[in-house]
């Protein structure tokens, strides 16, 4: 054999050979442990005390009770009282708008989306919207698009459409149990200064945010674990030296439509549970403390001598805690694709760019979307709706579902539907669903 | 009916499938079915990477076939000996190139010895990864280079009509290894069947040691003449390392057809010509989903490893870089987005100093930097660059 023929036949053997080698190739996963589910726990310690039984008085027989009076719950008393019902709404700190007014979350957000041929358009009409246009008539509201308004006008211009809509108004009072028959719910105890009352009605609309009706009914919900904050304002924002030696840029938040007046969000911590009395109050301590050391910094700074800390929030600003198990779940698809609902009872836009089918999709091309009056209905108990920032939606969709623009709408709808349901003597769950919508487009709100 | 039948012979047939399969269709996995056939590709990518996945049987099967029919593959399913032909038919001129030698037969050879040491060289000249790059043309946005390279298949017709079947006889490795099978086949016939002394194979013993020699010197020697690009370039999971990169991958644009959020992108950087029509992946408008593996799955010469979707926490694609300077949160602006996208929870909320200077923080343990958060970000203050090199695997 020749010597070059032996090398050729080496290296074909050679590679022959190398096809046997470290066959599938195939890269998988090392067996990694993977971190299990946080479960909330609230710590009771383990004891109890039984609490001795006594009579209630009774402080009204009503048609619609509304539990919170934030931006869902003042939306839907208004609602109810004009679609006829008497209606009375609970509200646990002095002054009505919770966490858009008492939080100094001040942006109304969600209020356009894009349409189907890519115009951004206003979503936000009703109720809400009526809100939002007083403010502008007052001159209390920016920008025209996710409109920031002033936290005391808001608040004055709720007291005055509750006022106008003759809603029995019940402040520094709180929602503490219900009163079911079976599954049927028939009222609520109130707590307050005058000790624990009961209200009986109709239907009540949950609009506590954290869902403490429902809980208390029996309906299943999931509960999310989100950051907690505390928003403050600064005055004197106007006075602020750029030319001073020394000056260097702080951060000072954002306009609002009183001039010299900045509001300071903040993030604040992750995963709380906004359902643990001990930790919102730890929260509620640290933050103050945080917040104060912050704005001393900032007034050290030269040029930032006369800023000064005009308030903190009356609300400590807590984004999620449950979301209830209600008759349809709302999904980000649903919100990404124009998904049209018989039962609309109202549209949200969007405010942040979100990430769909692995392509980002910015927030001024993201569709509006329809809220169906399923999600805001609970599986279990009778007579019950559910608004605001707890009703029925799947958490890909919670940045959206979360905001006070949303809330308006899902308020209007539930204090509709209630009055409807009243004026009907029907349960909630079998309302006219074409008389409804027929009532709110009469109100002013935009079903798509 | 009989004529209908002739017209669609295996060959038509299959030229068809072909462009189907090549066309911009989103047809997952199946676009990149065709490279798989190719024995040219799959012994290349065997021999390199000294590993089989399951689709190499693909080839196998083929290489089995060619070896009890004389160029089968050519003759049955080639859609760029098919087309060849059809430009082939419209010159009037016929050649049988006898005096030409097989340059297909010494790429294939070369190309398969440089591969057994190392790197693949004549991967790229495969005809049917020519003819699928070719229609990575309807991706759009044109360049210089990429006009030059889209110009290679009409390029390769064109020249049929003044030298009909040149490439299919004489050039295309693929109809090259072939030709070397059929030596192997005439040899072992030669040593079981003695008594034939008329058909005698020419001698190719010595050309045969001469390319393998010469296959065998490129194979060391090419990684250390060209020098890579480094670590500059973003490639998609599980790719090989850069040197090797370059050389394994045959330019076929499969993965680019079959990425389902179209962020794979062919390089085209006149800084990296070795590079050139490589894939990379652009974080613009999608990101690289964390459940799909289809770039590994079409890519036939394992430039791309094949992974599953499970292990793509563990594969690194490159990292994220957080400009804070802009970043809404600081800003004390609501945002979530880049925490909220992040599937494998490699970024964190952490408070430096004061609650109000709250910032997101990579994780890079975690961090395989698929690009969600760069993308959604409002304020793209987020960038993607490659990894930290001990970090990437097969390098």
């Amino acid at each position: 054999m020749k010597r070059r023929d032996f090398f050729t036949k080496v290296l074909i053997t050679g590679g022959g050979l190398t096809l046997g080698m470290g066959c599938k190739r195939r890269i998988e996963p090392s067996s990694a442990e993977k971190s299990g589910t946080i479960i909330p726990v609230i710590e009771s310690h383990g004891r109890t005390i039984r609490e001795p039984e006594r009579l209630i008085p009774i402080l009204a027989e009503t048609d619609v009770l509304i539990i919170g009076g934030g931006p869902a719950g003042a939306a839907a008393a208004i609602a109810a009282s004009r679609t006829g019902a008497e209606t009375y709404l609970v509200e646990r700190y002095n002054h009505l708008g919770g966490l858009w007014t008492g939080g100094l979350v001040l942006p109304l957000l969600s209020t356009h989306g894009a349409d189907k041929q890519k115009r951004r358009k206003q979503v936000i009409f009703g109720i809400g919207g009526e809100m939002s246009k007083r403010l502008v008539d007052l001159g209390m509201s920016i920008h025209e698009e996710s409109p920031v308004v002033d936290p005391e006008a808001a608040k004055y211009v709720l007291e005055e459409m509750i006022r106008e809509s003759g809603v029995k108004m019940l402040y520094h009072t709180w929602g503490a149990n219900v009163i079911m028959d079976g599954n049927v719910i028939k009222g609520v105890y109130i707590e307050s200064k005058s000790g624990r009352m009961a209200i009986l009605t109709k239907v009540v609309i949950d609009c506590t945010g954290d869902g403490d009706i429902f809980h208390m009914a029996g309906e299943n919900y999931d509960v999310m674990q989100y950051a907690i904050g505390l928003v403050h304002r600064l005055g004197n924002i106007d006075r602020i030296k750029t030319d001073k030696p020394g000056y260097v840029k702080m951060n000072t938040g954002g306009p609002t439509p009183i001039p010299g007046v900045n509001w300071v969000n903040m993030w604040g911590r992750e995963n709380q549970d906004a359902l643990d009395i001990e930790n919102l109050s730890q929260l509620q301590s640290d933050y103050r403390m945080e917040i104060w050391n912050n704005v001393q910094k900032i007034r050290q700074t030269p040029g930032h001598e006369e800023v000064f800390l005009l308030d903190t929030a009356s609300q400590i600003g807590v984004r999620m805690s449950r979301i209830l198990d209600g008759e349809y779940r709302l999904t980000l698809e649903d919100s990404m694709t124009y998904r049209s609902f018989d039962d609309v009872i109202g549209l949200s836009g969007s405010w942040t760019p979100v990430l769909y089918k692995g392509k980002k999709i910015p927030s001024s091309k993201r569709p509006f979307w329809q809220i169906p009056y399923r999600s805001l209905l609970p599986k279990l108990t009778e007579n019950l709706l559910v608004a605001g920032r707890c009703f029925c939606f799947e958490r890909e969709l919670v940045e959206d579902g979360r905001i006070i623009g949303t809330c308006l709408v899902t308020g209007h709808g539930a204090g509709t539907a209630a009055g409807l349901a009243v004026k009907n003597n029907s349960s909630v769950k079998d309302i006219d669903i074409k008389e409804l919508k027929k009532v709110l487009i009469q109100q002013g709100a935009f079903l798509g | 009916m009989k004529n209908i039948v002739r017209i669609l012979n295996l060959r038509t047939l299959s030229f068809m499938v072909a462009v189907i399969l090549a066309l911009p269709l989103s047809l997952k996995g199946w676009t990149g079915i065709y490279l798989w056939l190719s024995p040219f590709i799959m012994l290349n990518s065997v021999f390199a990477l000294k590993s089989l996945v399951f689709l190499n049987s693909l080839g196998l099967i083929i290489l089995l076939f060619v070896l009890f029919r004389k160029r089968w593959f050519c003759n049955n399913l080639c859609p760029v000996g098919w087309s060849c032909d059809k430009v082939s038919g419209l010159s009037r001129k016929t050649y049988s190139y006898r005096q030409v030698p097989d340059f297909g037969k010494w790429l294939a050879i070369t190309s398969l010895v440089a591969s057994l040491v190392g790197i693949p060289l004549f991967v790229i000249f495969d005809p049917l990864a020519i003819f699928n790059g070719f229609f990575t043309i309807f991706s759009g946005g044109f360049t210089p280079v990429k006009i030059l390279f889209y110009a290679f298949f009409p390029g390769l017709l064109l020249m049929h009509l003044f030298l009909p079947g040149i490439w299919c006889k004489k050039i295309c490795p693929l109809g090259g290894l072939q030709l070397a099978v059929d030596d192997v086949r005439s040899g072992v016939r030669k040593l079981t069947v003695r008594d034939e002394p008329g058909r005698s194979v020419p001698d190719s013993g010595r050309r045969y040691f001469v390319m393998a020699g010469a296959g065998l010197l490129a194979g060391f020697m090419v990684p250390r003449i060209l020098r890579s690009e480094g670590e500059t370039i973003i490639r998609p999971p599980a790719s090989a390392g850069p040197d090797l990169f370059n050389l394994l991958c045959c330019r076929c644009g499969s993965c680019s057809r079959t990425c389902p959020t179209n962020i794979i992108k062919p390089v085209t950087d006149t800084a990296y010509p070795l590079a050139w029509m490589t894939p990379q992946l652009i974080f613009v408008d999608g990101y690289c989903l964390e459940s799909c593996n289809l770039c590994s799955t079409v890519c036939p010469t394992g430039a791309i490893s094949l992974f599953s979707v499970e292990a793509k926490a563990e594969l690194f694609i490159g990292k994220a870089e957080i400009e804070l300077k802009n970043c809404l949160l600081l800003n004390n602006k609501e945002c979530i987005k880049c925490k909220e996208s992040c599937k494998f929870e490699a970024i964190d909320f952490v408070a430096s100093g004061n609650i109000l200077n709250t910032v997101p923080v990579i994780n890079f343990k975690r961090c395989v930097g698929c690009g969600a958060c760069a993308v959604v970000c409002p304020q793209d203050c987020i960038l993607i660059t490659p990894p930290v090199a001990d970090l990437k695997i097969l390098s």
